[in-house]
This record gives C-alpha cells, sequence and structure tokens, in this order.
C-alpha cells in the first residue's frame, strides 16, 4: 500500500486532516524507495512470524533473505513462503549476514531483548513484536540502545497505523466526543490458549506464553495492544496502576493468570480499565473510549453521540474551514426525522465495517523506515509505552499493590519528564 | 459547561468557528456561529437555544402542557384568551391561508379534516381570544414555527456581535447571515436537486416534502396525505414565509401556485 492508498482508505475529509500524522511520516519518501529494497532476516518464523511475512511478501520492497528458529518445523514452513533465504540456528550468526538490513523478532517474549540489543550492535533496524521486553528495564534498554545506534526501532503495536484508529484518535483529539472520561479495554476469548505439542518436552518451547519464565500472560500478549490505546486517546501516560489476577478456570498447569484485571489512573483522575478473561468470549475485545458526548469503539469501527449526533454537512464544512476550503454545504434531506435519533446504532468511523487491523500498514511502514533508515516520530516512543504500562500492571497484579510509574524508567515523552536525560 | 455539544475551531488572530448541535422542537437544530471567541460564541447559541425551548413550551401540539394544547382541547367549548404571541401567531398563519388560496392550512390535522375547516376557527384580535365553533378542530403550527423560531433566533444574532453564522432546524429550516470564513454567502447544496446549489446571505432556505416512507404533507383540499418525494425549496427573507410557502407550494394546484406568486410577490423565489 502506498501513501495514496493509505489515505484513500482514510476516507476523502480524513485524508486532509491526516497529513500531518506522525503515523504517515514513515510514508514520506515512497517514490523515492520506488526500486529500492529492505533485505530482512526473521527471528522466530513461528507462526506470528509468518504472519507477519506474509504481508512481507506482498510489498515489492520487502525481501526476507534469513531466516532464524531452533524449531525445524517453524523454519521449513518459512521456507515454503521464501525458499531462497539462508537459515540459521543461531540469532548471532544471522546478525553476522551482512546482506541483512533489519531483523523482524517475533520470538517469545524473553527472548526480545537479547536479540534487539545484538541486533542494534550489529546495526541492523530492528522490528520487535510487542510486548518488548519482559521487564520494563529491558524495554528501557532497548529504547535507548535504539537511541545510541541510531537504528530504526518498530514495535509490534499494528493500531497505530491502522487508518481507523488514526481517524478515531483525530476526531478524538479535535474534541468530537468532548472530555475524555474514561477508557474500557477489554479482550475475551474463551479457549485454553495452547497450542499442539508433538512431544512433551516441547511444551515450554511452544507454549511459552503460558510459563512466566517466557511470557507475562495475558498483559504482555493482550493487553500490550489495548493499554497503548488509552494513552493515545490520552494524549498522556496514566502513571499509577493497580490489578488484581488469578488463575480460575484453565487449571492445567499454567503459571500466567487466566483472569486479570487492571485500573491505570491518569493524572486527571481519568481511569483506564483493563479486563481480560479467556474462559467466556462473548464481548470479545474493544477499546471503548469514553467522552461527554460519545463513545467511539474502534475494534468495531464506530462511534456513538449522547444525544444526537453532529450533522455529516455541518462537520464537513467546519473541517473544510479549518482547511480553507470554501464547498457547498449539503443537507440530508427536507426534514430531519426524530425517530431517526431513538435507537443508536452509531456510525461507522470510516463509513464501513472494519477491513484490517494496521499490520500491512505497520510492515510497510517499516520497511520504507528501515530503506530510508529515517525512524518515523513518536513510533518507538508509543511502542516503549506500550509495553512499560502492561508490564506495570503485571508487577501490580503480581504483587498486589498500587504501582507508580517508576521516575528512573520515564522518558521525556507526553506528561513524562525524565530529570536525567533531559 | 453549556447544554450542548460543539465544536470550536480557531482559524487564525481574528477568525473562527463554532458549531453547536442540540435537540429542539422534536428536531435537529444546528448553528455556526463565526469569529466570536468561544465563550461568546457559546453564550449566544445558549440564547438562542433557550428562545427556540421557550417556543416550543407554547406553541408544541405534542405537549399537553402548552399554551396551543389547551387551546385545542378547550377552545371548542369557551373562548381562550391567548398570550399575544401565539395569537399573533395564529392570526397571521390564518391570514396566509387566505393568502396562498387555502394551501396553506394549520387545521389540517383536524378530526375529521374537511375543507373549510380552518373557518371553524374564531379570531379576535380585539380580545385577544379564540374560538373554535365545533368539534375536533386541531390547530398544528408543525409547518410553521420552525419558521419563526428561526426569526426569532435571527433577531438575537442581530443583537450579538456575530455576523456570520448559519442555522438550520431540522436540516429544512435555514437562516444563513452573512458570509462563509472562506468566501461571500453561505453555498447550500439544494435537497432532491442532485446537487445543485445556491449561495444565501441575509437569506433563508426552506424546504418541504415528504421522505420515502415518511409521508406528513396533508393536502389541505382532500385531507390526505401527499404522495410526492419531491421537494419543494424557497428562498425568502424571513423563515416564518419560507415555512408557509414551501409548505403551500408542496401541495398547491396550478390554480393556487399563481395565485401564491401573485399574493406573495417579491417576497420570495424557488430554488
Amino acid at each position: 500500500m502506498d501513501r495514496r492508498d493509505f489515505l484513500k482508505n482514510l476516507g476523502a475529509a480524513g485524508g486532509t486532516l491526516l497529513l500531518a500524522s506522525p503515523w504517515l511520516s514513515a510514508f514520506a519518501d515512497v517514490e523515492h524507495t520506488r526500486h529500492s529494497k529492505a533485505r530482512i532476516g526473521v527471528v522466530g518464523p513461528g507462526s506470528r512470524g509468518r504472519f507477519l511475512m506474509s504481508f512481507l511478501k506482498n510489498n515489492p520492497k520487502a525481501e526476507v533473505v534469513a531466516l532464524c528458529d531452533i524449531y525445524r518445523p517453524s523454519i521449513d514452513e518459512a521456507l515454503k513462503m521464501y525458499p531462497q533465504a539462508r537459515v540459521y540456528t543461531d540469532y548471532r550468526q544471522l546478525l553476522e549476514d551482512k546482506e541483512v538490513d533489519a531483523v523482524l523478532i517475533a520470538t517469545p517474549l524473553d527472548v526480545h531483548f537479547p536479540v534487539a540489543m545484538a541486533a542494534f550492535e550489529a546495526g541492523k533496524h530492528v522490528f520487535c513484536e510487542k510486548t518488548l521486553g519482559i521487564t520494563i528495564d529491558e524495554c528501557y534498554k532497548m529504547y535507548h540502545k535504539h537511541l545510541d545506534t541510531g537504528r530504526v526501532f518498530f514495535s509490534g503495536q499494528q493500531r497505530l497505523f491502522d487508518p481507523r484508529y488514526i481517524k478515531v484518535m483525530e476526531l478524538v483529539h479535535a474534541g468530537t466526543f468532548g472530555d475524555i472520561e474514561g477508557i474500557r479495554a477489554y479482550w475475551f476469548r474463551n479457549g485454553d490458549w495452547r497450542r499442539p505439542v508433538p512431544s512433551p518436552e516441547l511444551e515450554r518451547l511452544i507454549n511459552w506464553r503460558l510459563y512466566k519464565e517466557h511470557s507475562k500472560g495475558l498483559m504482555t500478549e493482550l493487553a500490550c495492544h489495548q493499554i497503548q490505546v488509552g494513552s493515545w486517546a490520552l494524549r498522556q501516560i496514566p502513571n499509577r496502576v493497580m490489578g488484581h489476577g488469578a488463575i480460575t478456570y484453565w487449571k492445567d498447569g499454567r503459571e500466567v493468570d487466566d483472569n486479570v484485571s487492571c485500573i491505570y489512573v491518569f493524572d486527571n483522575g481519568v481511569k483506564l480499565t483493563y479486563e481480560s478473561i479467556i474462559s467466556n468470549k462473548f464481548y470479545g475485545l474493544e477499546e471503548q473510549i469514553l467522552g461527554h458526548l460519545g463513545t467511539v469503539e474502534p475494534e468495531k469501527g464506530k462511534y456513538y453521540f449522547e444525544t444526537i449526533e453532529p450533522a455529516p454537512g455541518f462537520l464537513q464544512m467546519v473541517n473544510d474551514i479549518e482547511h480553507k476550503l470554501f464547498d457547498a454545504i449539503p443537507f440530508a434531506g427536507t426534514s430531519w426525522a426524530p425517530e431517526t435519533a431513538n435507537e443508536n446504532h452509531g456510525e461507522f468511523i470510516l463509513g464501513k465495517r472494519p477491513q484490517g487491523d494496521g499490520t500491512s500498514q505497520m510492515l510497510d511502514a517499516f520497511v520504507e523506515a528501515v530503506i530510508t533508515g529515517k525512524q518515523p516520530p513518536r513510533i518507538a516512543e508509543e511502542g516503549y509505552y506500550a509495553s512499560a504500562l502492561c508490564l506495570l500492571g503485571y508487577d501490580a497484579i503480581e504483587q498486589e499493590r498500587i504501582l507508580t510509574f517508576p521516575d528512573e524508567y520515564k522518558l521525556n515523552y507526553l506528561n513524562h519528564h525524565n530529570p536525567t536525560t533531559a | 459547561m453549556y447544554p450542548f455539544p460543539h465544536l470550536y475551531k480557531r482559524l487564525d488572530a481574528r477568525h473562527s468557528i463554532c458549531y453547536v448541535w442540540f435537540e429542539a422542537m422534536h428536531t435537529r437544530v444546528d448553528m455556526a456561529l463565526c469569529h466570536l471567541p468561544e465563550a461568546q460564541a457559546c453564550g449566544l447559541a445558549a440564547a438562542m437555544r433557550d428562545e427556540i425551548l421557550r417556543i416550543a413550551r407554547f406553541a408544541d401540539r405534542f405537549n399537553p402542557e402548552s399554551e396551543l394544547s389547551r387551546l385545542n382541547r378547550e377552545a371548542s367549548r369557551h373562548e381562550i384568551k391567548l398570550s399575544a404571541e401565539l395569537h399573533a401567531i395564529i392570526s397571521h398563519c390564518m391570514d396566509c391561508h387566505r393568502r396562498t388560496a387555502g394551501a396553506f392550512d394549520i387545521t389540517v390535522q383536524s378530526t375529521p379534516h374537511i375543507p373549510h375547516t380552518i373557518d371553524h376557527v374564531l379570531c379576535n384580535p380585539h380580545t385577544g381570544t379564540i374560538r373554535f365553533t365545533r368539534p375536533g378542530v386541531t390547530i398544528d403550527l408543525c409547518g410553521y414555527i420552525k419558521g419563526y423560531a428561526l426569526d426569532q433566533v435571527h433577531r438575537l444574532l442581530k443583537q450579538s456581535p456575530c455576523s456570520d453564522a448559519l442555522i438550520s432546524l431540522g436540516n429544512s429550516s435555514v437562516l444563513a447571515c452573512g458570509n462563509h470564513p472562506g468566501g461571500q454567502g453561505w453555498p447550500i447544496v439544494l435537497p432532491g436537486q442532485a446537487g445543485r446549489s445556491v449561495t444565501l446571505s441575509g437569506q433563508c432556505l426552506t424546504t418541504s416534502g415528504n421522505t420515502e416512507g415518511h409521508y406528513h404533507l396533508i393536502d389541505p383540499c382532500t385531507g390526505h396525505a401527499t404522495s410526492s418525494t419531491i421537494p419543494t425549496s424557497v428562498i425568502t427573507p424571513d423563515g416564518s414565509t419560507g415555512e408557509v410557502l414551501s409548505t403551500a407550494l408542496a401541495v398547491a394546484d396550478e390554480a393556487q401556485r399563481q395565485f401564491i406568486a401573485r399574493s406573495f410577490q417579491g417576497q420570495f423565489s424557488l430554488a
């Protein structure tokens, strides 16, 4: 997808407004990079890694030239997509490969840190699946290694590139839904979260998400995406978190909770509540953004106004005026029928049912950044805080305490200031 | 905090637009007020909202507490003394009935409605009273009151420092004052006319017509709802005249149209 297609997906009005979006700056040089190629090594081409590779496969500017995994079946599957890729079983060897410009890390969580740090040291650009590290300290070090080496650093926060979410944030930040008074994020599934294991000794290797030495469970694998939506909407980092977690249903030897709940508190008292249960899927997943004038459900791709919605014609006129356009104002028809306001089914954010989740755009942006060597603004910082906040929530659950965001792990970003790095 | 949502956009140091929307008179109201500080724009919008709600309180036949409801309930039994404002509104509507050759009729919701039902409304200008000479007469101001409200809002606007504004009541009654921030007048796409637009300034655009599945326009001559969904839009200096003419022309036959054209000559144009 090029920048034009990306804007087209946002709709005409949105496209005008979003020209200044930092998330789009990754596509700024798209014409100049037309004949260039990003050579990518994938560390951990398991199911998630191959899912990401499937998007790279569609991008003529990307080529997966190397694969690394200690689990041969994953390599074999990945080679079906890229038969010419060189194969490694040790990521350090892959990093010595001079033909590799960038690495895509999709390993179990506890392996992200050593691979990413070594990759930066080796001069590679890094795309690291979320959560970045298994501790806040690891995430912080990864972020600073990115700064020190000047290499591109993306994390797998695909919502940052999802046209639907970008449009939502544009509307939220314009005040369309009023003051944001709360965020309710949840992810409900009904399943044991297990993958088939061909041999018992591979249990922890394949079902790494269930064991604390490899993962922090629901907080790092699911919450990481959704908590970032809250700080994106509020343009603030929450500074306090409390929570509780337990294994209430899947008592099958796993170590991570199957039932978690956290409350993140922003400085202005607004709260983001997070809940994940994997023994009931009725409500699915959502990040409900609650303003005093309206509500957004970006996963459903819908927004709802508390009373009546603004008139599309007037809204368009206001946007046109803001962008110095003088155009005729359309009215809806002869007369507004009051009964249409009685049932609030909401409106689609992009005028149609959601399609895609931003992964394609995210990987296209990464490829562009690898070719140009330019880090788009805010991407690394949003990725860092998404990781740090879900890990802080995990710590609050584990310690059963209200935790405050540690000063030593703050960046100079949004409402955060780190006096040691300012 | 204001009792309505609003969007305020500062365009530069001197220019801005404030968009306010809310429900009133069983419809939606949208207001774009230009070049005022946010608090002043919202304050003006609040005053205009209060005015619309005030009018709705006495002129809403669906509200049993309204002055109009009381009139409809009791005027066939005895003479009702009305507020000067409601009396003037009804008197004006009855005058417009004559000036439209009966095409504009505020008694079409009567039970039963037969031609000349309106003749059963006796309006005494000296005593400020009204009496119905038969039971079942109902005065319905739905086809008029939005235009009247627009005129009262216009009066408030003229008293304010805001000279550039666009105000819509239910999409069908629109007042345009001064200029759009980007040019002369306010360009409005005409409903149901394939994107054709007009530019208004100091004028009202009023549209009447049925929407698909919502046939509310009643022909006073037959007492039945009309089935046409082709909207009729008129441009007038004020909202009340716009309501009268758009409603009348939407149901008028050719003879009535010619009569209306003569009767309101120079006071409107068809959009």
